[in-house]
């Protein structure tokens, strides 16, 4: 007979809760979510694409709006894309984080012209029926349709989620993507690179000391990746890529053959013919993958046209796109100081790596048959559910870290329209550095701020990422000031920058503006506004969030009570009691903003708690004892 | 947080010119499996913002001691051997020569698009780059720091450090263009 198990007075009774963690795959064309299924064993277990009702795996990343918000997405919006161009929004990701000016074809978008700069930042704005809509606003929509169908598959409110970037994904990106996820209301464990997931889906993260690549072609992005894993570590050693290359293109290449071929321009074409000739481009592409020729034909009023596309001109067509990929293999290669040969695995990622050539081309440069045993389309959503499911906890003998890379380099504007790199390309992130300007002029006493990001050296060749002051310097004599600007960039990829003048110690207080993000009041309006769109009551739904942050807050502090309790004083202790039992008294009201102001209280009496624990615990580990042995109190 | 600024220390290395790569990255990852902000999602908002720092610092230690320039840098600040890289000088007259000429090489041979030749030239300026590094390891163990001439010569040995690591990359460049 089993003994029964009586746990010690204090610790926790109950028994260990999986959480539930999804990882999504965002992708220019199609959209999935992953979840573990999760057996109740340590190691953890299967990953699973999770379907939608009617079985299917993929939700094309396409959005249509109508008069009073959306009104189809996915298939359903794919399928009327070509009778409702306007108001369906398709490849939108291309989109995110990004200006005008960085957009060389948008005219698949009806975009809206800022009428009034002064008020609007660069964000790019598409007119619908449903108004004006951002890229962040239609993934948001992508993201709680998939989080939707995991909820129901997975029987419950999803606690957190892993999202997939691209790798060369920059930091307005990586926030517009984490915008995104605020107004679908899911809470983001980390972003991670797709190529990452892949090698994670793979499972090489068993596997022995090796190097990686990753060659992810997908719908609108290209992205190779180096990796290096040893002792279960992954690090980013380089990436590089195309954020706007993909299969797109080499449906572009043969709609573009069409007209040449039928004598046409586009311009002769309704926006729905052309819409049916780029649907039937896409099938044309999927069908060389196993045939030789395939049928094209343009009909409409005034035009007839049929002909035969065979695999070797679709090879021509797109020799020189796929040639850009393979030469950028051959960069990131040399940044990563590697040759091909010293490549062990080379994993396929993304439809577009059905295609024939690319297979030929990627296998003769890498001289080995890459691994494509994972569905291309699912790998990447696989291996962030795996991410994500590490995250939460749920496999607790994981050894698996992700050491990653900021892909661009990071600078601040200085006279003459040059640009000063703090964060150099493939530094690992986090990272945090600092570096001291001066003021240019006698009794300057505010300083702009441009942030960049690019490998250029002038401004105008390198994105622009924020403009801030720093105002109140004291005024000086040209030179004298020692401005700090701090650059953090934390492990999703994010920047954030901090400015104060050292040399009299005057702070001054700093406003990021993200030039193509969105401001904070404008997500708050959003998402106010889609409250009432989907009827859903808003005060409930945020005490429900603040509940759930509450009782993780007083969770998380009793466990740091109970393994270095000892590191407090009688008087504080009594301060962090008090306030823990004011955030779980108030949890059980429903004054949200009470709960709010205990929770950033019980924060404020626990930050010397949580610095001395931190200080124990790395003291410890620099003296070469285990962390477990600090938290089994034997120290 | 108290964070410790001996990167040596820090990496648990002894604090020389010369370490062992394999057991730096080891020690490395050894405290970023611990400490990576990736470790804390269940912790207190205080507590990841600490990780994230610590994380943030273990990294700047080993970029630095993973980079010769930077870590000759970092032994002689240790030492209290302030270095400006921006500002300082060399004047060797035999070294500026040879620097002149290597640099000619150069112009000629990327004039030429010559990558044959540009090969031949990366090999020699590694070569120097690598004995040079010696010369820094040999002149930092044998040097009274409080001599302020040893303390100038070891100021010039990493400022050629540098020289011949800017070539380096410049030459790596070049030939991965032409190529």
């Amino acid at each position: 007979m089993a003994l029964l198990q009586i746990s010690e007075p204090g610790q926790s009774p109950l028994p260990h809760q999986f959480k539930r963690a999804i990882g999504i795959d965002l992708g220019t064309t199609n959209s999935l979510v992953a979840a573990v299924a999760n057996d109740g064993t340590a190691a953890g277990g299967i990953a699973n694409v999770i379907k939608d009702a009617e079985g299917r795996a993929i939700l094309p990343s396409v959005v249509n709006y109508g008069t009073s918000g959306v009104q189809h997405i996915g298939y359903q919006a794919q399928a009327i894309a070509a009778d409702d161009p306007h108001n369906t929004l398709a490849s939108f990701k291309r989109l995110m984080g990004r200006g005008l000016k960085d957009i060389s074809d948008t005219s698949q978008f009806k975009i809206v012209t800022p009428s009034d700069a002064s008020d609007k930042n660069d964000v790019i704005r598409i007119a619908t029926a449903a108004g004006e809509i951002t890229a962040m606003q239609a993934s948001a929509e992508i993201l709680k349709n998939l989080t939707a169908r995991a909820t129901d598959a997975l029987g419950g409110a999803i606690d957190g989620a892993v999202i997939t970037v691209p790798a060369y994904f920059d930091d307005a990106q990586r926030q517009a993507t984490k915008d995104a996820a605020t107004l679908a209301g899911l809470n983001v464990l980390r972003l991670i690179n797709e190529p990452t997931a892949a090698a994670v889906a793979y499972g090489l993260d068993k596997a022995d000391d090796r190097h990686i690549v990753v060659y992810d072609l997908g719908g609108g992005t290209f992205d190779v990746s180096i990796l290096q894993l040893s002792e279960g570590v992954f690090e980013v050693l380089a990436t590089g890529g195309d954020s706007a290359l993909g299969g797109d293109d080499f449906d572009l290449a043969i709609v573009a053959w069409a007209l040449s071929q039928a004598e046409i321009t586009q311009a002769e074409l309704s926006a729905q013919n052309y819409r049916r000739l780029l649907v039937d481009a896409r099938n044309a592409k999927q069908s060389l993958t196993d045939n030789a020729s395939v049928g094209l034909s343009i009909q409409s009023s005034t035009i007839s046209w049929a002909g035969e596309l065979t695999r070797d001109v679709f090879n021509q067509l797109i020799d020189s796109l796929v040639t850009t990929t393979i030469a950028a293999c051959k960069a990131s290669l040399d940044d990563a100081d590697l040759t091909a040969s010293d490549i062990a695995d080379v994993v396929l990622v993304g439809g577009s790596t059905r295609v024939p050539l690319v297979r030929e081309r990627v296998a003769a440069l890498f001289q080995q048959t890459p691994k494509t045993d994972v569905d291309p389309d699912q790998v990447v959503a696989l291996g962030a559910a795996i991410q994500a499911d590490s995250l939460v906890g749920n496999r607790s003998n994981s050894d698996l870290l992700l050491l990653d890379v900021i892909p661009l380099s990071l600078g601040i504007e200085t006279m003459g329209g040059l640009v000063e790199k703090i964060i150099h390309r493939n530094t690992s992130i986090p990272s945090s550095r600092a570096q001291e300007f001066t003021t240019y002029k006698d009794g300057q006493t505010a300083l702009a701020v441009h942030v960049l990001q690019g490998e250029r050296d002038l401004v105008s060749d390198c994105r622009s990422l924020a403009r801030f002051e720093l105002r109140g310097i004291l005024p000086m004599v040209a030179g004298a000031a020692r401005i700090e600007v701090v650059f953090n960039v934390d492990a999703d990829g994010i920047l954030d920058v901090s400015a104060k003048e050292t040399a009299t110690g005057v702070s001054a207080n700093v406003q990021v503006k993200p030039s193509y993000g969105l401001g904070e009041s404008e997500i708050t309006e959003m998402l106010k506004a889609s409250y009432t769109h989907a009827g859903e009551d808003r005060d409930a739904r945020m005490l429900a969030e603040q509940r759930v942050e509450a009782e993780g807050l007083v969770e998380a502090v009793k466990m740091a009570l109970e393994q270095d309790g000892e590191l407090l004083s009688d008087d504080e202790r009594k301060v962090i009691d008090a306030a823990m039992g004011k955030v779980s008294e108030l949890a059980l009201l429903s004054d949200s903003q009470a709960i709010a102001d205990a929770v950033a209280e019980l924060g404020r009496v626990t930050d010397t708690f949580a610095t001395r624990r931190m200080d124990q615990s790395i003291r410890t580990a620099l003296q070469g004892k285990s962390i477990d042995d600090v938290a089994d109190g034997s120290l | 947080m108290k964070l410790e600024q001996n990167f040596f220390t820090l990496l648990g290395q002894v604090q020389q010119f010369t370490v062992n790569r394999a057991a730096l990255k080891k020690q490395f990852r050894h405290l970023q499996r611990e400490y990576h902000p990736d470790r804390y999602i269940a912790k207190t908002p205080q507590e990841q913002r600490l990780a994230v720092q610590f994380s943030a610092h273990l990294n700047t230690a080993f970029a630095v001691l993973d980079n010769p320039v930077k870590r000759a840098t970092h032994l002689l600040e240790l030492s209290g051997v302030e270095i400006d890289h921006q500002n300082s000088t060399i004047k060797d007259p035999s070294f500026l020569m040879q620097q002149m000429e290597i640099r000619e090489t150069l112009d000629d041979a990327r004039a030429a698009s010559d990558l044959p030749a540009l090969e031949v030239l990366l090999n020699q300026v590694s070569d120097q780059f690598q004995a040079c590094q010696q010369g820094f390891s040999a002149q930092m163990e044998s040097s009274q720091l409080s001599s302020p001439s040893d303390e100038k010569d070891l100021r010039d040995t990493v400022g050629k450090m540098q020289f011949y690591e800017k070539l380096c990359d410049e030459l790596t460049s070049i030939i991965r263009s032409l190529s």
